[in-house]
């Protein structure tokens, strides 16, 4: 691909819109080494179509099922549970879509997730995380099934479980960040790490 | 006898097939339905009402492809009903829990199970 580059703009390259960010967005992305890049509502649907262009994608990057699966189930628990109240961020301003990002590094595969989350919840969440990830394998998986038979079930919400649940299938601590945005919102992302090598 | 519960599967949501009549009990597939609570509902219901006159004997076999800790707790629950009528001694209950020989995580999912519960759980790998 070549791109055309002149010191002065061109009347295409004064457009705004997609047009005049497109190149950059690229450029982004294949520097990320992202593979997978989605902004939106999360449905059970859009796990579903997501799944198939990523099994497709990896079977032909030929990486191992076994790693594979493990991409899958991560993202399958990333998606479904990114906190969404679409109706309630939608009527106060916000944006009720959510990201998800899939990038392909040398040695592992990470999986992003963001989305606004209230404010009052950021500092329980942090806690949680970073309980988690001072956590060796054994301690998870006993953590896991105490948190499995006390939680009742529920619809969605970033539970407790569901960050176990992360943290034991990426095998990898969880990296998170938090966008302060005002006392109502704060933009969330979680990232889950997958190595190539399996451990 | 209790009139069989069958569900068709769909990409989210589990093929549910319980019919005492046949015998045959399985839940596969997917299970990543939006309201997990909702579709599981109607499994633990008919669960209730099979525990009132199981058969002598039950073998029910889970066979999942994918899940989210959302389904993860409602299969427990489900699981916990079956082990009622096992330690109650109203009929023995036998689960199979099978996984792809690539998913650790559905097996390590199998080990958990198998380490709550008080009941005969066996876990198979599917090898291809």
């Amino acid at each position: 691909m070549m791109i055309m580059s002149t010191s002065q703009p061109t009347e295409t390259e004064k457009k705004e819109g997609p047009l005049a960010f497109s190149y950059e967005c690229y450029k982004d992305m294949l520097d990320n080494n992202i593979i997978f890049a989605y902004r939106g509502i999360v449905t059970s649907d859009l796990v579903t179509n997501v799944l198939e262009i990523m099994e497709e994608r990896l079977e032909e990057e030929g990486q191992s099922k076994k790693i594979s699966k493990k991409v899958f189930n991560v993202m399958v628990e990333c998606l479904t549970n990114v906190y969404v109240d679409e109706d309630k961020l939608f009527k106060e301003g916000y944006d009720p879509s959510a990201l998800l990002l899939v990038a392909k590094g040398s040695n592992s595969y990470k999986v992003t997730t963001g989305n606004y989350i209230p404010t009052k919840g950021v500092n329980s969440l942090k806690l949680m995380i970073d309980r988690i990830n001072s956590m060796d394998k054994e301690e998870l998986k006993t953590y896991y099934q105490e948190i499995l038979c006390m939680e009742e079930p529920d619809m969605n919400g970033l539970t407790n479980l569901a960050i176990i649940d992360l943290a034991r299938k990426s095998k990898n601590k969880l990296t998170y960040t938090f966008k302060y945005e005002n006392n109502k919102y704060t933009f969330f992302t979680l990232e889950s790490q997958i190595s190539k090598s399996g451990v | 006898m209790l009139e069989a519960l069958k569900i068709e599967p769909t990409h989210k949501t589990p093929k549910v097939y319980l019919d005492p009549k046949e015998n045959h009990f399985e839940v596969s597939g997917r299970s990543i339905p939006e309201d997990s609570v909702g579709f599981y509902k109607r499994i633990l219901d008919w669960i209730d009402e099979y525990a009132n006159q199981p058969n002598p004997e039950t073998e029910f076999k889970f066979e999942l492809e994918y899940f989210n800790t959302s389904s993860s707790k409602n299969i427990l629950e489900l699981l916990k009903k079956l082990e009622k009528i096992h330690l109650e001694g109203k009929g023995k209950i036998h689960i199979t829990w099978y996984y792809d020989e690539d998913d650790e995580d559905m097996e390590e999912t199998g080990e958990d199970y198998k380490a709550l519960l008080n009941v005969p759980l066996d876990l198979i790998m599917k090898v291809y």
